[in-house]
């Protein structure tokens, strides 16, 4: 469903994607993870065009692009068939956490409003947070944000959620409410890829985890294949190195 | 010794009042006008727009590095000798041109500033669920910023307030002309001028006021 191919990027010198191939199938979840500054979270920006890469393709069912021929309004289509999870929230400060779910509905997919905040209150129940509804993200918890800003991705429809470090910042105990969600989601078969420390979250949520270190990816393997009979010695020394 | 003509000071202000109006009528207009330059300019900076990004930057250099009295005289009295379609200009219309593009220059930092304080994880979040740059500066981005800029922008009001008083230089009859008018016929100099002063002080705790008042309505957030 989602392929990426061959996709390069560099900040200045530093290249910090060197040729990265992957492939989501509709109703997956896989969970990337590997050590710090290898690329994850840049991949994953690529992904939504968040980062433009400098070369490779990106095809999203029918949707083939190049980085070297992307046009604006294939970028605006790609962010329509994906939506993405901040490591902080980026709940949009000056509106109310209904006026967050429904603000693509309205101004994106041009529904009227009152049709709106019906799709808008039935994502909050699903997301558990309905009675904070004309709350401001500020009076909000760390868990209460990131469980809103999963409801907009929702609302995007998309066909894949891209998350980036979605736990990262927060609190330890307002960690479970956010991977309860996102479990729950994957039950539902919602397709998603998840940058992410937790490694026991990984192994529990993802059909495949993906280790990425140094710009590529260097092996792809159910968590089974990830964590038990691990035979890259990158790949052990840095799961002996979390498990301690 | 002191000699304060009290009656003589009362006398003076509904005359105030009267000229008020013009100075109100004066920095109310250019703050519409400045404020609305001075979004072009801003978004047009940020948005780093080939061309016309860098003529902001002069512009806004212009007006900040050079004294506005000068600017005011530069228009009123040296361009229109080389543009003779200036002469018809009136001595209020030129203030308010003047006045306008100066606070505009002021007014577009401030609010450049204000929209680069905004976390860039707002924009990045409009994009990613689809909204083009313009849609998260319209609904998003703006709106934050306006907040942010809320005090420096009431700064600006005020010193336009102020500086409206320049106009008297070149022939509007505003509050500071008929003060002076009133203080050169009677040698009442103190009375006038104290009274002006008073009369400005008041207007813009007024205008303060207000500014506290409609910052505690966009703190909901």
């Amino acid at each position: 469903m989602l392929k990426l191919r061959n996709i390069h990027k560099s900040f200045g010198d530093l290249k910090v994607l060197k040729g990265v191939d992957l492939e989501i199938k509709q109703g997956e979840v896989k969970a990337i993870i590997g050590p710090s500054g290898t690329g994850k979270s840049t991949l994953l920006r690529c992904i939504n065009y968040l980062e433009k890469p400098d070369a490779g393709e990106i095809m999203i069912d029918t949707l083939e692009l190049n980085a070297k021929t992307i046009t604006k309004q294939e970028i605006y289509e790609l962010r329509k068939s994906t939506a993405m999870v901040f490591q902080n929230f980026n709940l949009f400060k000056n509106k109310t956490v209904l006026e967050n779910i429904i603000e693509s509905l309205v101004l994106i997919k041009k529904m009227d409003r009152s049709t709106a905040i019906e799709i808008g209150i039935d994502i909050l129940k699903k997301v558990g947070i309905e009675e904070k509804k004309n709350v401001y993200p500020s009076k909000l918890s760390g868990g209460q944000q990131q469980r809103v800003a999963i409801g907009r991705a929702l609302a995007v429809n998309p066909k894949v959620i891209l998350f980036d470090e979605p736990t990262s910042s927060l609190d330890p105990e307002l960690v479970g409410e956010v991977l309860e969600l996102i479990k729950k989601l994957a039950k539902e078969n919602m397709t998603m890829v998840i940058v992410t420390h937790e490694m026991s979250f990984a192994k529990d949520v993802a059909d495949k985890i993906v280790f990425m270190d140094e710009g590529k990816i260097l092996q792809e393997g159910t968590p089974e294949e990830i964590f038990s009979s691990v035979t890259n010695p990158r790949i052990s020394k840095f799961i002996s190195r979390l498990s301690k | 010794m002191i000699d304060f003509d009290i009656q003589f000071a009362i006398r003076l202000i509904p005359l105030m009042m009267q000229y008020l109006k013009v100075t109100v009528m004066l920095s109310i207009l250019t703050m519409v006008i400045g404020l609305t330059i001075a979004f072009i300019i801003a978004l047009i900076t940020d948005a780093k727009i080939n061309i016309l990004s860098p003529l902001m930057r002069i512009y806004v250099s212009f007006f900040r590095g050079t004294p506005l009295l000068a600017q005011l005289f530069l228009l009123y009295f040296g361009l229109a000798q080389v543009f003779p379609v200036l002469i018809k200009l009136s001595a209020f219309n030129a203030a308010l041109i003047v006045l306008s593009l100066n606070s505009a220059a002021f007014m577009s930092e401030a609010i450049r500033g204000a929209i680069m304080s905004i976390d860039k994880g707002q924009m990045e979040a409009c994009l990613s669920i689809g909204m083009t740059y313009w849609q998260a500066m319209r609904r998003i981005i703006l709106p934050q910023a306006i907040r942010m800029a809320i005090p420096a922008l009431s700064n600006s009001f005020i010193n336009i307030v102020k500086s409206s008083s320049l106009a008297y230089t070149i022939g509007v009859t505003e509050m500071m002309a008929m003060a002076q008018l009133e203080a050169a016929s009677s040698y009442r100099y103190l009375e006038a001028f104290v009274v002006i002063i008073l009369v400005y002080w008041l207007l813009i705790s007024i205008l303060g006021h207000m500014q506290s008042k409609l910052e505690l309505r966009l703190n909901q957030y």
